[in-house]
């Protein structure tokens, strides 16, 4: 029995340790290395799924006073998640290049990072949940304090003082849940049988209470105002990072959240409600936004709500599509980003108002945008596809013709997008003058990302056959 | 004789040995006193451990000192703290070496404290380790004397209004011990006890800095050298807690629920009064006064919880506290002998010397509770502990207040991240020596607690008696 | 899934142009190899395969089985067969055209991709296989009408196909989610087998709607017309048998479903408001290749009123003639544009019958879109008018069938009395003389194809429709008294635009305001639709500053509490005395609360 995950993090300790010995002379390949092989264990573990090759649960003694061990569970969704947090993040580390004079710095903290990445999606307690969650939090913190661009004082900011605030709720409703159940315990899968003894009143609340952490993490309309200054401000890998994975933190806590508490159940029609507001207020608003980085940000929560419309439709393809949903959301939005990223290098710019014709000398990164926003209209062969068939035939199930309301949000957005990139990529009308040529790791980490969304969205069995298994 | 017995008079005697080199010190040279304390205290630090690993059993040694558990666990932390605070404290302007014998006497004090068995005891050795304090601030010069004429008032009133509640309760327990089962029965139904409860809290809050008897906390702080600051409030704070628990819950443990509301409510309005105003300060010195203010609010939430597991709590977070805050304040020490004050003095740390900003960080992240430091340990278990005892909202409040809190640290963290290009900072030895040390406590109980906790558990069961 | 086969030669000679940089004028010649190669395989797979069906799981979940499934049934073998018979038409055709070699990889790419979605459109029998073709297929055009991203309308035109393509497949997309939950099969044939329930009458309207904004019906016909900023090849393609096809193809395919659901009529009052917007659209228009596109509109139109009457082999029949006359035409207008310096205005267009060949193959596609006898065209419009029983529908098909002998020839005439000067001549003599081979020939083979598209009428009868059921259908005949009144109409046209465009030279219309703009109503429909994106944009603008309301809202939140921190910080003055006082309140306090 192999336990991958303890295996993954002493890996990636090890590099980080190196990152920071070491100073930045082999900094870019150790973390490279590192994250590539932890996605070769990880990918072992998919193929030894079935066979029973591997350890399915990793525990160690932890606070035993309060009944808390390291206990790590791999499960299919863990999987999926694991390794689009892995390649997402190789994405990032890939795009930023070997010349910067602190990648070590960077890479420490994307692969921490990465760390709290991989320990959130498998921790099979809250407390654990709790703790990756707040490492990861305070990662991409430093990532955009250190890194980001010019307005990063207040973006930061209000990064963290959302953050903190969804932070102090989760823990104020994991508390509650631990006096609440039988025998105190954060582990998920005890509470999920226990949790019909929660009285119903105590359930709601915390229900209420972890919704708000997660929405504002996801971002779901009303708890999104940290978002477009955040992802802005946050230098290119820590955009990519920050869309691509720490969003999914909320997600896949609201989907824990809702197979956990059987009040679900009642309260999932007025979320749904909330999750349709908040993919057309996203769509509404990403069309005023002038800075790509921000339309690309609404674009997110657009996505971000039709996860959270797959979580509370409560039945099985809603559950698994919006998994689905986060890996294909993963990679597309590191895409875009990506390609913004690239683009502004190219450019020294990324405003809508100056930017044209940007294909003219940075072809690849205007094709990377362009199949990004194909990527993010569910387009078939890329994982997008795959992910909105499996969500919507579960929204469409549990609340029939409602169901498909939020597929008008995607053609809202997607027009919207298309009308961006007519305008900065392909319009030559005033071509600007390029600033920079666009490396090849900048052109590695795009094509990391369409491999991804490709090979996931071509091959989706292999992900989805653990799943059954 | 017993082992056990050897155990106390070795450390009696190295009690003795500390007289002595206090007595000893104006005439000798700064370097050996401070060797000589140092190594006392380090042997008292070995001593306490021995006690501590080896889980041996209590006992009264003359009478006078009470060892188990509890006190130990005191003792050493207090030493580990005391040695921590030398160390800063080595550079100290002192003439004739007084600083080091004002040091070893307090340190006589605040090792007593815990093992105090009588109210008198308590009493004595508070007044040991609170008055040589008002002379270590005043020796640094004409400047630091508003600041020690403050505190000296302040522990004035204290120490009158802690008498004055021995001598209500006198009638009841004329014994005046600490122990659970002389006063359980006897002092019961009265007006004057709870006067008494009231006293006792009302006195020790001034040195435990809870809101409002905590004004004079900023001042004084601020107005105080650094290393005396990390002293008051690393070490001076935390006998006062140490002392109402021994009190409080011995004594008065009939009345649990009335301090258990008492504590509630002082909670609440310490931590909204040491957040809200930590908000709008400048100056970082005066922030962590407040921060620690604040602290003394979330160290409260255990005591108002009114438990065995509230009590562990609480006995977690002020050895977290105590860490943190002496780590900090070495920090602002050696940045204010630079002249670097205000918050937006501290803008660029990161290029001028990144450890130091990355220690101030982690440092205060941890006061903010941020996994998987210790910070985040002691208010989970603070918080976990309100909710046991049917607490919620002070839990809601603390965990608000917590967040509130973010908004101040993350300032300090933001500016210290900003690009600004100074000159490298260089950072003595010693100073680096009780940051690390401070930050590996921080981290590595941070990250497995457990130690820490059963250790706190032991210890509260054994205060308790259970 | 032996007939995937049949896309892999193009796949595979995509990718090569593709990266055929240093040598790009092979580019072209290897794309037209491939696609040789497809139309052999194609023919190969339909004698091997033909009937067959074929099924693989592409994934599964809970439930939710996903095959990809491909079919060669005589419908889909039909359009396979169209799809691959044109394309090496194209490419070759592109040879010549296409004289910008950093373009050309890129060019010879996208269009051998475009070609292989619509293969595997035109072979997949299930929802999955459909879609993937169909998102290709709106991909690759919105690429290649964006082809030349430097010009000033190109990323315009662009944006609008893909923007109403969109559209149609987030509606295709839903109407597959609502299909599944009712039938829990994604198989067209099964579908159509399961008895008919309700629940199918919201998806075939989200069905219909993707179909409209693929054929460019109204109202959503607009993209079309504009997305002549592409190359001419790919208007060729797009417009004769790729893309718009596949929406009308789609009806046909599941027309016993529309049937059932009783939802005929509106493919048929759709099918004719479009024909008709097209054809006076085309009548006003002055640009070369627009006149042509409002022509396909109205041809697509005409195909829906066919399928809207039930007369499913009429339809057919007009599909596939169709096919050759437009290609046709869209090469012959290229060549025309390319030899007169891009040009596009008809008006501005001179010595169209320079080249003989040009102009005799020419006057094939013109002939067939008038309806004259024996060209294709003449059976696949007297096939639909003999079926329409229903006397409006039969009046307005043959007002349009007038009005499209007008424009056609208007098409004709104005290019070729175009006077000329003395230096022009010489110059247009050589430019037409010494035009690609390329160019040319395609044309001419082109036009023997349009003959014998006519013989298709015989032939169609006779083929066995599997998955259809054919008898339920109005039988493919022609009644003499539709033919004569076709024959008199095509006449008619011609005599109309001769008066008018050759003896009156007539140059507009511009004199009768109120008429054009009811002719020529592309400008309002243009207008309707920038309001709605304007309405959509505004409240873009709304949600916006409640955004930024939001944003500050919390801000304000923050500062309010700064405000509180600010005055309690000020109670701590210095003095000491103050602090005794608060050291009394407090144990006052505390008396108090434990009196409570």
């Amino acid at each position: 029995m192999i336990q991958i995950l303890f295996i993954s993090f002493i890996t990636i300790a090890i590099a980080i340790a190196a990152n920071i010995v070491f100073g930045r002379r082999h900094s870019q390949h150790v973390s490279i290395a590192a994250l590539l092989l932890v996605l070769i264990y990880i990918s072992y573990s998919i193929s030894a799924f079935a066979s029973g090759g591997i350890a399915l649960s990793e525990s160690l003694p932890y606070i035993s006073s309060l009944g808390v061990s390291l206990h790590f569970t791999l499960t299919p969704i863990s999987i999926m998640l694991i390794t689009m947090s892995l390649i997402v993040t190789l994405a990032a580390m890939v795009w930023q290049g070997f010349r910067s004079s602190n990648t070590h710095s960077m890479n420490s903290l994307l692969l921490l990072f990465e760390l709290s990445a991989i320990g959130l999606f498998a921790s099979a307690n809250l407390f654990l949940f709790y703790i990756f969650w707040d490492v990861g939090v305070i990662a991409v913190f430093f990532i955009i304090r250190s890194f980001g661009s010019a307005s990063r004082d207040v973006a930061s900011k209000n990064f963290l003082i959302y953050s903190i605030f969804a932070s102090a709720l989760l823990l104020f409703a994991i508390m509650l849940i631990y006096f609440y159940t039988p025998v105190g315990s954060f582990n998920i899968s005890y509470i999920t049988a226990h949790s019909s003894e929660i009285p119903t009143a105590i359930q709601e609340s915390i229900f209420m209470l972890m919704f708000m952490a997660f929405a504002i993490k996801m971002p779901i309309f009303p708890f999104h105002s940290w978002m477009p200054n955040a992802y802005s401000n946050a230098p290119t890998s820590g955009s990519v990072v920050l869309a691509g994975v720490l969003s999914k933190f909320g997600a896949y806590g609201m989907l824990v959240l809702f197979y956990m508490l059987p009040v679900a159940e009642t309260l999932n029609e007025y979320i749904y409600a909330i999750a349709v507001i908040s993919i057309f207020y996203a769509a509404f608003a990403a069309m005023k936004q002038n800075d790509l980085k921000k339309m690309a940000g609404y674009t997110s929560m657009v996505e971000s709500g039709i996860i959270l419309a797959g979580i509370t439709a409560l039945n099985y393809l809603g559950k698994y599509g919006s998994v689905y949903m986060m890996l294909a959301h993963g990679f597309t939005i590191a895409l875009m980003f990506i390609a913004i990223g690239s683009i502004e290098f190219a450019y020294g710019t990324r405003s809508l108002s100056i930017l044209r014709g940007a294909v003219s000398s940075a072809k690849s990164a205007s094709y990377s945008f362009m199949f990004s926003i194909f990527g993010s209209t569910g387009m078939p062969l890329t994982a997008g596809f795959v992910a909105e068939l499996m969500i919507f035939i579960g929204t469409a199930s549990a609340f029939g013709l409602y169901g498909i309301i939020p597929l008008i949000g995607v053609i809202l957005v997607g027009a919207y997008m298309y009308l961006a990139a007519s305008r900065s990529i392909m319009s030559t009308k005033e071509k600007l003058q390029e600033v920079g040529i666009i490396s090849k790791p900048q052109k590695a980490a795009m094509a990391i990302a369409i491999a991804a969304i490709l090979f996931f969205g071509i091959f989706p069995f292999i992900l989805l056959n653990l799943v059954r298994i | 004789m017993a082992p056990i017995e050897y155990f106390g008079y070795a450390l009696f005697a190295l009690l003795a040995l500390l007289v002595l080199a206090s007595v000893s010190a104006p005439f000798y040279r700064r370097k050996k006193a401070s060797f000589v304390l140092g190594a006392t205290l380090l042997a008292s630090i070995a001593l306490t451990a021995s006690y501590l690993f080896a889980s041996g059993s209590s006992f009264y040694l003359f009478n006078i000192f009470k060892i188990y558990q509890f006190s130990m666990l005191f003792a050493g932390l207090f030493s580990i703290l005391l040695l921590l605070v030398m160390v800063l404290s080595y550079d100290a302007p002192s003439s004739f070496n007084s600083f080091f014998m004002m040091f070893g006497f307090a340190a006589i004090g605040i090792i007593l404290v815990p093992m105090a068995s009588s109210m008198v005891g308590l009493l004595l050795s508070l007044e040991l380790a609170s008055i040589p304090a008002i002379f270590m601030i005043a020796i640094n010069g004409k400047r630091f004397i508003e600041s020690s004429v403050k505190l000296l008032i302040m522990s004035g009133i204290a120490i009158s209004i802690l008498v004055f509640a021995m001598a209500l309760i006198f009638p009841y327990d004329a014994q005046l011990s600490l122990v659970q089962v002389s006063a359980f029965g006897l002092i019961k139904g009265s007006y004057l006890v709870l006067l008494a409860l009231v006293l006792f809290i009302g006195g020790l809050s001034i040195e435990a800095a809870l809101f409002p008897f905590n004004l004079w906390v900023p001042d004084v702080y601020q107005g105080a050298p650094a290393n005396m600051s990390a002293m008051l409030s690393g070490i001076n704070k935390k006998i006062a807690f140490v002392a109402l628990m021994e009190i409080v819950f011995t004594v008065f443990a009939a009345y649990s629920a009335t301090y258990a509301t008492l504590f509630m409510v002082l909670s609440i309005l310490t931590m909204f009064f040491g957040n809200l105003a930590a908000m709008v300060q400048k100056n970082v010195k005066r922030l962590l006064a407040y921060s620690s203010i604040s602290q003394a609010g979330y160290i409260l939430v255990g005591f108002a919880a009114a438990s065995q597991y509230g009590l562990e709590a609480s006995i977690f977070q002020i050895i977290t506290h105590s860490f943190m805050i002496i780590g900090a304040f070495a920090i602002i020490m050696l940045l204010e002998n630079l002249g670097i004050r205000t918050i937006d003095e501290y803008r660029g740390m990161s290029s001028r010397n990144g450890y130091l900003a990355l220690a101030l960080s982690l440092l205060l992240l941890s006061m903010a509770g941020v996994p998987p430091l210790m910070g985040f340990t002691g208010k989970f278990l603070l918080f976990t502990s309100a909710i046991k005892s049917n607490l919620l909202a002070l839990a809601l409040i603390g965990i608000l207040n917590s967040f509130i809190s973010i908004y101040y640290y993350s300032k300090v963290i933001i500016v210290m991240y900003q690009p600004k290009r100074e000159e490298r900072l260089v950072i003595p030895k010693a100073v680096i020596a009780v940051i690390s040390i401070a930050l590996l406590v921080i981290v590595i109980f941070g990250v497995y607690p457990q130690p820490m906790i059963s250790i706190a558990e032991r210890a509260a069961s054994a205060l308790l008696g259970v | 899934m032996f007939p995937l086969i049949v896309i892999a030669p193009l796949v595979l000679g995509g990718f090569v142009s593709l990266f055929m940089r240093g040598r790009s004028h092979a580019a072209g010649w290897t794309a037209f190899a491939f696609s040789i190669a497809s139309l052999a395989l194609a023919s190969y797979a339909v004698v091997h395969s033909f009937g067959q069906a074929y099924a693989i799981t592409w994934f599964a979940i809970g439930g939710l089985t996903v095959h990809m499934a491909l079919s060669m049934y005589t419908l889909n073998t039909l359009l396979l067969i169209i799809v691959a018979l044109i394309t090496p038409f194209i490419m070759l055709y592109s040879i010549g055209y296409m004289d910008v070699p950093s373009e050309r990889p890129r060019f010879f790419f996208e269009l051998s991709i475009f070609a292989a979605s619509m293969m595997l459109f035109a072979i997949s029998a299930n929802f999955i296989a459909m879609f993937i073709a169909w998102e290709l297929l709106g991909i690759t055009s919105y690429l290649l009408i964006g082809f030349w991203y430097h010009r000033e309308r190109a990323p315009y035109a662009a944006r609008k196909s893909i923007t109403t393509i969109l559209i149609g497949d987030i509606a295709m997309l839903s109407a597959m989610v609502l299909i599944w939950n009712s039938f829990h099969t994604f198989n067209f044939y099964s579908i159509m087998a399961s008895p008919y329930t309700g629940a199918m009458q919201i998806p075939l309207l989200l069905i219909l709607a993707a179909v409209f904004t693929k054929s460019a019906q109204f109202p959503f016909h607009e993209w079309l017309a504009d997305a002549m900023e592409g190359p001419t090849p790919v208007s060729a393609f797009l417009h004769s048998s790729t893309m718009v096809k596949a929406g009308v193809f789609l009806v046909a395919l599941l027309l016993p479903l529309f049937y059932e659901a009783h939802l005929l009529y509106v493919i048929l009052a759709f099918g004719i408001a479009t024909a008709f917007i097209g054809a006076t659209n085309a009548i006003a228009e002055r640009h070369i290749k627009k006149i042509l596109a409002y022509s396909t509109m109205e041809d697509l139109g005409i195909i829906l009123v066919a399928l809207g009457l039930h007369a499913f082999l009429a339809a057919m029949l007009f599909f596939i003639v169709q096919t050759f006359y437009k290609a046709l035409l869209f090469m012959s207008a290229g060549s025309i544009m390319k030899a007169n310096g891009d040009a596009e205005n008809i008006y501005l267009i001179k010595g169209s019958t320079k080249n003989r060949l040009l102009f005799v193959s020419t006057l094939f596609g013109v002939g067939s879109i008038a309806g004259i006898f024996p060209l294709g065209g003449f059976f696949g419009k007297v096939a639909i008018d003999s079926a329409a029983s229903n006397i409006y529908v039969y009046a307005l098909l043959t007002l349009v069938e007038l009005v499209s002998s007008v424009y056609i020839f208007r098409w004709l005439f104005i290019p070729m009395r175009n006077p000329l000067t003395k230096g022009m001549d010489a110059e247009l003599t050589s430019k037409y003389g010494n035009m690609p081979k390329t160019m040319v020939y395609p044309l001419a083979a082109l036009a023997l194809l349009i003959v014998i598209s006519a013989f298709a009428y015989a032939y169609l009868p006779n083929l066995p429709f599997a998955g259809t059921s054919t008898n339920a259908y109005a039988p493919l005949h022609i009644s003499l008294m539709a033919a004569s009144i076709e024959t008199i109409m095509a006449l008619l046209g011609f005599s109309v635009a001769y008066c008018v465009y050759v003896k009156m030279n007539l140059r507009g219309m511009s004199s009768h305001a109120a008429l054009h703009a009811l002719v020529y109503n592309s400008v309002a429909v243009n207008w309707a639709y920038s309001i709605i994106a304007k309405a959509f944009y505004e409240l873009g603008g709304i949600i916006n500053s409640f955004d930024y309301a939001l944003y500050w809202f919390i801000v304000m939140g923050g500062d309010g509490t700064v405000f509180i921190a600010e005055k309690l910080r000020r109670i701590i003055n210095g003095q000491i005395n103050t602090y005794a006082v608060a050291f009394a309140a407090g144990i006052i306090l505390l008396v108090i609360i434990i009196t409570l």
